[in-house]
């Protein structure tokens, strides 16, 4: 990317108003995506000094500034603690530590990366988004929205409920994007999968009506997994055909939902 | 031995790591002019017009130049005996463009950005024409990718360009017919082997100034300086004595840079420009517009009594080599010539095919060059004749391999481009290799396969491997050793250090033989104004012939040095003793130390400046053997692969500084595993890369291979430096086959094209499900 | 524009574009043991410590480093030479050309694990990738001194 200039920004509100003023003005988080853009910018905004890269720890949920690094997420213990630690295990499998010590969460979220494999696990636990001008918004409507969000990204938050996770991520090497990624949450109410990289963007299957009070524990994972795959297409790129991305869905839809409820017991 | 086959750390490993200043790009002149170069973005296309005007006249830009400001030479890039069995069919820019990335005009300006914004400033009117891509296709194809006049062959290869081919070759022993018929067992299988990238993690660099004397001094990232210097003196007409080049530390070749590559742009500039002049390659550069190793189809047809008496080998072998015809022809015999001797019990055997021009990346050199793609359908063959035979794989290698004290019709036939030279194997412990690495992966426990609990299948697989060392009467290494006061040493060698540790492994062959701790020698490698001729890092060449030059060379020092301290007691050199330190008097028992007599003829008598320099050309390439041993646990389900052991267990001789063989080979390991698991380089329906950077081009990670289990065979070969062969390319052979033996040890199901990816395994174990089930 | 680093422990003001990224700051100022692989944030020999934290320098924009301490292997001499002393017995070097950036991650892991396993260590050099050596005397070579040299 080439960039003409930079702006740091007085305040959220400011860089909301920059950030809009044109077209050739950018909104950075780390900016390790951004490098790889072909794009000229006039501007760059930089929301270093906005105090986002924060984690607060509430009682009924942890709260990460946008400009959050992955790595420092995934070395915090509310973090960790979050779904048996399924969010940092999502984190660990994104490329290496110098990565990770610039890319943000903000830049995570709002990349909308067909290939995330954060979103999915941040679908699957509920979070939720707050934008300087928006304000509250779930994940999932940020998701489901084909509309870009012209707004500045201030936090993500999730809910800290007793949850068992599962994530898996299924890559060439482990530096490669996921040809396939599947994640399972169950809590105390909900079962919960999420595909992503299908490979479009995550979308999440509630399961909860085959498992819950199933008698014949293997039938009902059956049933769960058709269920998953009719509502959930997949698709086929340069990594993997349709039918591939079928395969794993089958195999590791099941080997989750098998491992959550084993956890439980 | 004191420093030859032990532990000795590398001569330069730790001022690397130190980040002391030492590839291309840290030692370029600072104010060099930035080049840049615009690339085709047609797979085929002609010229009809370019409009550099604004590009000239953008502030900062230098010079620009296209197919109408370079000479019209026709050469090749491959950096190989000369004259080269490669087609001279580059120029240096040309009219047509024939790959995605291939060299349209070359900016040179005071920096990056301008010189950036000037490509975008050019225009071009291409007539684009209709490509060649799929390389099965392209004998005879409407479309001509080498239409042009002035191109040739240096001697008979079968290049015929107006057919799309660059080289063809054949050959036959024994009377095949009669082979075929006497078998009981006849198979006959086609397989395919894909282009993979070098991904040197260093991209290619070059800087180019001129020095006080107005010569042209080239720093490279080269395998091959010398060559470097001869293709671009008659390219470009410069004479020869006017040109240096320097071959600093090189981060990896792998082949890739057993070529010109910028060379060619960074001298034209600073001699045009009178200035010095940088071109770094990006890493879309070295993947689209270096070399990938040629992508082969290989049909093998074997012949077998059902006592398991292999009669014969039949191949035809179809080879890509893209856009233009380096290393063609080598490359496609090295497939034949580095694999069938294995089996060497043969009555008849025929080895034939061409290699095509395609509209693609070039392909080039690359560590294991044929051997790799022909040990895959050799080996892969092997164990599908097995099955029909119900024979097992070990006994029937056992029965047909190569042993010590024979030998195989094919060394005298094949060479490389040429006709070869005939040989007995002095030294060939693949008898050992082989019972060692059944042992050490435990093959008869896991053999064919073992299902674990969780469903997941344990299974291992296996195949032999040999290369050379060097290439008999082509290959030249040459090393300089002076005395220095003091009693120190400089070696200097033409060979290339490329990061394979072959100045460590030199200089430790000369302190061996001068006596002395191998910080007294001092290594310097390579530059063409101080150090003696080497044909440069390739053919597995270094350790063999250009460790016996540094050998012989040290003899000669040593011989001079003896008579300086005959000299000394006025006795005759019988009578002189020299454990490197000290000369004895045997007569007397008067001794001088090394230390004083360097002094001596450096200061006060007899003065003198003591070198010798020594060549050396093979007369037989003594092959490496290795045996490849994968042990792999397959999830049927997704056909996702989990490597849990390499065992390879070499004869390469003798081992002169173990860890870094035991390097050589793991290294090698793992780039053969990763053309066998994903490695590919990929393209859209035009013809342009899909696989040009390391998003998208996937190259092992250390979790991808957890371990390695490397071991040597004891062994000595009298005519190598201190019993070495060598050691730089035998690794990368294995892993295709074996993986596809393991693979088959498994699940049942032949994978005949590389790579191995999960999906493939899948959709073959489908349909072979689908057809037990119909 | 003027940023203010401090380059292996000295103060430095550097003058900058606002586009560029550390690695070509680094190396214009002659820094030169950190190394372009890629550009493209995947092969991490551009790797340096930034506050401490390994970081990949071709991803980074100087611009934003105000006050921030790089650290390469030039400013880590004592530290990498003990380095250095179990890699080259584990004879896990050759070209070299990942040799900085990997020393620097593993100095890091050194200062911010205690114990870590195998399994730990080869994670966090995941991305530090390497052509040559097939990584097994690598990982061993790090194992000994993460162990050894405390
Ligand atoms: C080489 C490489 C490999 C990767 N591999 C993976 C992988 O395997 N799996 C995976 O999940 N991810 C992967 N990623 C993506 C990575 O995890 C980050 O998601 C990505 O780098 C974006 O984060 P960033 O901070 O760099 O964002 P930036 O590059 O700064 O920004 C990305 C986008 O988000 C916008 N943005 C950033 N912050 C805000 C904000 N606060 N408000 C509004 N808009 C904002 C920017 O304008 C831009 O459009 C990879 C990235 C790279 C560079
Ligand atoms: S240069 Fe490759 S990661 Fe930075
Ligand atoms: S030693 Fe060459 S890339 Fe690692």
């Amino acid at each position: 990317m080439k960039i003409a200039s930079l702006y740091h920004p007085k305040d959220v509100n400011d860089a909301l108003r920059v950030s809009r003023e044109s077209k050739d003005t950018v909104v950075f988080g780390g900016g390790a995506w951004l490098k790889l853009s072909p794009r000229r910018v006039e501007r760059a905004v930089l929301l270093d000094t906005l105090n986002l890269a924060e984690i607060r720890v509430h009682d009924d949920a942890v709260v990460i500034g946008a400009m959050c690094t992955l790595r420092s997420m995934e070395t915090h213990e509310a973090i960790l603690d979050i779904g048996q630690g399924i969010l940092v295990d999502a984190l660990e499998q994104i490329m290496g530590v110098g990565l990770r010590n610039i890319a943000t969460i903000g830049g995570s979220v709002m990349g909308k990366y067909g290939f995330s494999d954060i979103l999915p696990v941040l679908l699957a636990l509920e979070a939720s988004l707050t934008f300087a001008e928006a304000k509250e918004m779930s994940l999932e409507s940020f998701m489901a929205s084909k509309k870009r969000m012209n707004d500045v990204l201030l936090e993500v938050s999730i809910p800290r409920k007793k949850a068992i996770g599962y994530f898996k991520k299924v890559a060439t090497t482990p530096l490669d994007f996921s040809l396939l990624n599947v994640t399972v949450v169950k809590t105390d109410t909900r079962i919960t999968v999420v595909l992503g990289s299908r490979p479009g963007g995550a979308m999440g299957h509630d399961v909860t009506e085959y498992i819950n009070g199933a008698n014949d524990i293997d039938k009902a994972v059956k049933r769960a997994v058709e269920s998953v795959l009719e509502a959930i297409p997949l698709g086929q790129n340069v990594r993997a055909t349709k039918a591939y991305r079928e395969q794993l869905a089958k195999t590791y839809v099941r080997r989750g939902l098998l491992e959550v409820m084993r956890d439980e017991s | 031995m004191k420093t030859v086959n032990r532990k000795t750390p590398s001569v330069d490993g730790k001022g690397i790591m130190l980040g002391r200043p030492a590839f291309t790009d840290d030692l370029a002149d600072k104010g060099s002019l930035i080049i840049k170069v615009l690339r085709s973005p047609h797979a085929f296309a002609r010229i009809k017009s370019i409009d550099v005007e604004k590009a000239r006249k953008h502030p900062g830009v230098e010079l620009v130049l296209t197919h109408r400001d370079v000479p019209r030479v026709a050469f090749t890039r491959a950096g190989q005996g000369y004259p080269e069995p490669s087609p001279h069919d580059k120029f240096v820019l040309d009219e047509y463009v024939r790959y995605v990335g291939d060299e349209v005009a070359v900016v040179a300006a005071i920096d990056e950005t301008i010189a950036m914004e000037a490509l975008d400033l050019i225009d071009i009117d291409y007539e684009v024409l209709d490509p060649v891509l799929d390389f099965e296709e392209a004998i005879d194809h409407e479309s001509v990718i080498h239409p042009e006049d002035g191109i040739r062959e240096m001697f008979p290869i079968g290049f015929e360009p107006k057919r799309n081919i660059a080289a063809s070759y054949r050959m036959d022993f024994g009377d095949l017919d009669k082979a075929f018929s006497e078998s009981d067992v006849i198979i006959e299988k086609t397989f395919h082997t894909q282009a993979q990238a070098h991904v040197m993690m260093e991209p290619h660099a070059v800087n180019a100034r001129l020095d006080f004397q107005d010569r042209l001094v080239i720093i490279s990232a080269t395998q091959t300086p010398f060559h470097v210097r001869r293709i671009l003196s008659q390219t470009l007409d410069i004479p020869i004595e006017k040109i240096r080049v320097i071959k600093p530390r090189v981060g990896g070749g792998f082949g890739g840079k057993q070529a010109i590559h910028g060379e060619m742009f960074a001298a034209l500039v600073t001699m045009r420009t009178g200035k010095p002049s940088k071109l770094v390659y990006t890493r879309k550069e070295v993947f689209e517009s270096t070399y990938t190793r040629h992508p082969m189809k290989l049909h093998v047809k074997l012949g077998a009594t059902k006592e398991g008496a292999l009669k014969a080998i039949d191949w035809h072998v179809l080879s890509n080599t893209g856009a233009y015809g380096e290393h063609a022809l080598t490359v496609f015999m090295v497939a034949g010539s580095k694999v069938m001797p294995l089996y060497n019990k043969v009555d008849a055997g025929r080895f034939h095919g061409d290699v095509v021009y395609t509209n693609t990346t070039p392909a080039g050199a690359y560590r294991g060059y044929g051997a790799i793609q022909g040990n895959f359908a050799l080996e892969s063959a092997v164990d599908i004749l097995c099955a029909e035979l119900g024979m097992d794989p070990i006994a029937f290698r056992e029965k047909n391999m190569m042993r010590e004290g024979e030998t195989s019709p094919v060394f005298e036939i094949m060479g490389e481009g040429t006709e070869g030279t005939a040989m007995t194997m002095e030294t060939c412990k693949l008898d050992y290799c082989l019972s060692r690495g059944l042992e050490l992966v435990d093959w008869k426990n896991i053999y064919p396969r073992k299902t674990l609990k969780d469903g997941k299948i344990r299974s291992v697989g296996m195949a032999l491997a040999m290369q050379g060392s060097g290439i008999p009467y082509i290959d030249m290494g040459a090393a300089t050793i002076k005395l220095n006061d003091a009693g120190f040493y400089n070696l200097t060698v033409g060979a290339t250090d490329i990061g394979q540790g072959s100045d460590t492994v030199l200089a430790q062959i000369a302190a061996e033989t001068l006596g002395v701790h191998i910080n007294k020698v001092i290594v310097y490698s390579s530059d063409t104004d101080l150090t003696p001729f080497d044909t440069g890092a390739y053919a597995s060449s270094t350790t063999y012939v250009s460790g016996n030059a540094v050998h012989r060379a040290a003899l000669h020092m040593r011989e001079m040095l003896i008579e300086e301290a005959a000299v000394v007691f006025g006795v005759d050199v019988e009578s002189i003793d020299f454990d490197g330190a000290t000369f004895t008097n045997k007569e007397d028992e008067k001794t001088i130390t090394l230390e004083k007599l360097a002094n001596r003829i450096t200061y006060n008598e007899d003065q003198k400046q003591l070198t010798a320099t020594s060549s050396y050309v093979g007369t037989k390439s003594p092959p490496p053997f290795m045996a490849g041993f994968i042990d792999i646990l397959i999830d049927k389900e997704t056909g996702e692969i989990e490597i849990l052991d390499y065992v390879s267990v070499v004869d390469c001789g003798v081992p002169i500084n173990p860890k870094l063989a035991q390097g050589q080979v793991e290294g090698g390991i793992v780039q053969g595993l990763g053309m066998a698991l994903y490695e590919d380089v990929k393209r859209t329906k035009n013809g342009s890369l899909i696989s040009h950077d390391l998003l998208n081009y996937k190259i092992p990670t250390n979790m991808d291979v957890k371990k390695l289990t490397t071991e040597f065979a004891l062994s000595h070969e009298d005519s190598g430096p201190y019993g070495a062969k060598s050691v730089g390319e035998i690794g990368i052979d294995t892993p295709p086959a074996a993986l596809a033996n393991a693979i088959y040890n498994a699940l049942g199901i032949r994978l005949t094209s590389l790579p191995f990816t999960p999906e493939k395994i899948i959709r073959a174990l489908h349909e072979k499900e689908g057809e037990k089930t119909s | 524009m003027k940023v203010k680093l401090l380059i292996n422990q000295r103060p430095r003001v550097v003058d900058v574009e606002p586009d560029e990224y550390l690695l070509d700051t680094l190396r214009r100022h002659d820094v030169l043991s950190v190394k372009r692989g890629c550009d493209a944030a995947s092969c991490g020999v551009c790797t340096v410590l930034i506050d401490g934290k390994p970081t990949l320098s071709c991803s980074v924009l100087s611009a934003r480093l105000e006050g921030k301490a790089i650290t390469t292997v030039e400013g880590e001499r004592e530290e990498v030479t003990r380095f250095y002393t179990y890699f080259g017995d584990e004879g896990a070097d050759q070209c070299g050309f990942c040799n900085p950036g990997l020393a620097l991650t593993a100095i890091s892991m050194k200062r911010t694990f205690d114990n870590p396993s195998e399994d730990d260590i080869r994670r966090y050099i995941v991305a530090n990738l390497c052509r040559c050596s097939g990584y097994v005397a690598q990982v061993r070579a790090i194992k000994r001194y993460l162990e050894e040299s405390s």
